[in-house]
């Protein structure tokens, strides 16, 4: 029977049992009610459920239902499920960006090995130029740096300090000796002026930029000696990665009265001055090498060790130079590094565990904010 | 917030029932009354004038859609026992025992019972208009205006949930009363 009536039949009996035809339609559908028994079945069929629907009793409400501020401030805790949800699906595009964009990304760090061909030429010159500054007259009338006045302080945190006592002639013991490592110049290597004149090369500026600037920049840290704390961070950042040709500063400190600089220049002037602190001997060789030292700084490693022992008995064939902190070793590694800076070798390991706290906290931030989500729409449910 | 409460005071049966008839079960209508009385009163702001029964009975409305979706989520065991192919019988034996006769009052109650059985079996979109017209009163425009469609939806949705129930009605003719039996 249902087949033979058109949906559009029961729309207009529907219509017509709420009154919700027009009086011209309302006409129409009754010619044709009066004709068609089937139709007239139908609205009687549909009109009796229509009146049994109208006789469901109403059901009142079991409680009122007033709304009270707790109620209306107790439901937040669905809105924050999404918030949690788009947090951990941030945290983790931004960890996977960080892990995968890493490996897309060339690194900028470069490894090197120092110039090995270069070692020896630096090394004679260093022993010429400390032959010549023990031979010659000391005078004590130029002040040491204030840099390396405040070095000392590093004396009992270093475990490799020499402990040799021995008498220079012309020089007050105990001696400290530091070797300035300057950024390459085109000053060539056998015509090394007295002072390192900053206007030859921007090494001077080292000095000039403690005085004058109280935080100095990654570059100048590279290319500056950096006597109160860094010096070993400092050498081997130069192992590494230098290739330029070196040139150098040797001072020789001697305390407690005087500081003896040995500057490798023919017109040479030592000026020992007064030192307020016992000596001090930067000694890098030992601790150095940190753990993540690259294969290059490994390889030059024993090169370094043969440049020292060769500085180390030139010196003690020569009585007259300061051969206590030569034999110590340290600083003959040091003068072996070209002085042109490394990129960023210390920066470099700050920024590896900067990057790695971050992705931690990445990872950390998306499990939590993940599993809270997912907890709230448990319990929304 | 003592002024809405007045409103809720005199709209609370409406709204009640809208959800009962919904959901047919008390529980969850209770839920989804609060629910939309408090989320009426979060959204007072959006009332743009109007009819404010039907505004409440759109609310209450997407409440109750909220119910059932998560009670689809969460399907509960059905009252209606199942027949041997596991296809659940239309007219349970504990509605058409034909040893009983019960009183008049308790054929009323399981021919509601079997009403709000037939609503349940609707799709939502039918049982929301043929509640609000059939039930609660309310004219095509209300409803159109309670279930944001436009009124020949409401008259194409009404005739058809009416077809349905009244086909669904005919597994229940035994408790129909005699003006009202259906072919």
């Amino acid at each position: 029977m249902n087949n033979q009536m058109s949906s559009r039949d029961y729309e207009q009996i529907s219509a017509y049992l709420d009154n919700q035809l027009s009086s011209k339609d309302r006409a129409i559908f009754e010619e044709r009610l009066k004709a068609n028994p089937k139709l007239q079945k139908e609205l009687n069929e549909l009109s009796s459920t229509r009146l049994m629907l109208r006789k469901l009793p109403r059901q009142r409400a079991p409680r009122n239902y007033f709304v009270t501020a707790q109620a209306v401030q107790a439901r937040p805790t669905f809105k924050l499920a999404p918030i949690f949800g788009i947090v951990s699906a941030v945290a983790s595009v931004l960890l996977a960006l960080m892990i995968f964009g890493s490996t897309l990304v060339p690194s900028a760090q470069p490894v090197a090995l120092a110039p090995a061909l270069s070692v020896p030429s630096e090394t004679t010159a260093i022993q010429q130029e400390i032959a010549r500054s023990a031979a010659s007259q000391i005078t004590p009338t130029q002040e040491a740096p204030a840099v390396m006045l405040g070095a000392p302080e590093q004396a009992t945190s270093t475990p490799f300090l020499p402990e040799q006592n021995t008498e220079v002639p012309g020089i007050t013991t105990p001696t400290t000796i530091y070797i300035y490592v300057h950024p390459p110049s085109e000053t060539p290597v056998s015509s090394f002026s007295i002072a390192m004149a900053p206007t030859e090369t921007p090494t001077l500026t080292c000095e000039e930029y403690y005085q004058s600037i109280p935080i100095p920049s990654s570059a100048d840290i590279y290319n500056c000696p950096t006597p109160t704390g860094t010096l070993s961070k400092y050498l081997e950042s130069i192992l590494t990665t230098s290739t330029a040709t070196p040139t150098y500063s040797t001072t020789l400190t001697s305390s407690p009265t005087t500081t003896a600089t040995i500057t490798p220049s023919p017109t040479k002037t030592p000026t020992p001055t007064e030192t307020p602190t016992p000596t001090y001997t930067p000694t890098p060789s030992e601790t150095f090498a940190p753990t993540d030292t690259p294969a290059g700084l490994l390889q030059a490693a024993p090169q370094a060790q043969k440049i020292a022992t060769t500085v180390g008995a030139a010196s003690n064939a020569d009585n007259t130079t300061p051969n206590q902190a030569i034999g110590a070793g340290s600083p003959t590694q040091a003068a072996q590094v070209p002085d042109q800076a490394p990129s960023s070798s210390p920066n470099y390991s700050f920024l590896n565990y900067l990057l790695l706290t971050i992705e931690l906290s990445l990872a950390v931030i998306a499990v939590l904010a993940g599993i809270t989500a997912i907890i709230l729409r448990i319990r929304a449910r | 917030m003592d002024s809405f409460n007045r409103l809720v005071l005199a709209y609370q049966d409406l709204v009640y029932n809208q959800a009962f008839r919904m959901i047919g079960e008390e529980e969850s209508a209770d839920d989804a009354t609060q629910n939309a009385f408090i989320s009426a009163y979060k959204h007072l702001g959006s009332f743009r004038g109007g009819s404010f029964k039907a505004w409440l009975l759109r609310i209450v409305t997407n409440a109750c859609y909220d119910e059932l979706r998560r009670r689809k989520r969460r399907p509960t065991i059905p009252l209606e026992p199942l027949d041997d192919a596991g296809e659940e019988v239309e007219s349970p034996s504990w509605m058409v025992d034909p040893t009983e006769h019960p009183e008049e009052q308790v054929q009323r109650h399981e021919l509601q019972n079997a009403i709000q059985h037939c609503l349940d079996k609707l799709p939502d979109d039918f049982r929301s208009a043929v509640v609000m017209v059939d039930v609660q009163g309310l004219d095509y425009s209300e409803a159109a205006e309670s279930i944001g469609t436009p009124i020949g939806t409401i008259k194409s949705r009404l005739a058809r949930a009416r077809l349905r129930l009244r086909d669904c009605l005919n597994n229940f003719a035994e408790l129909l009363p005699a003006g009202v039996r259906l072919e």
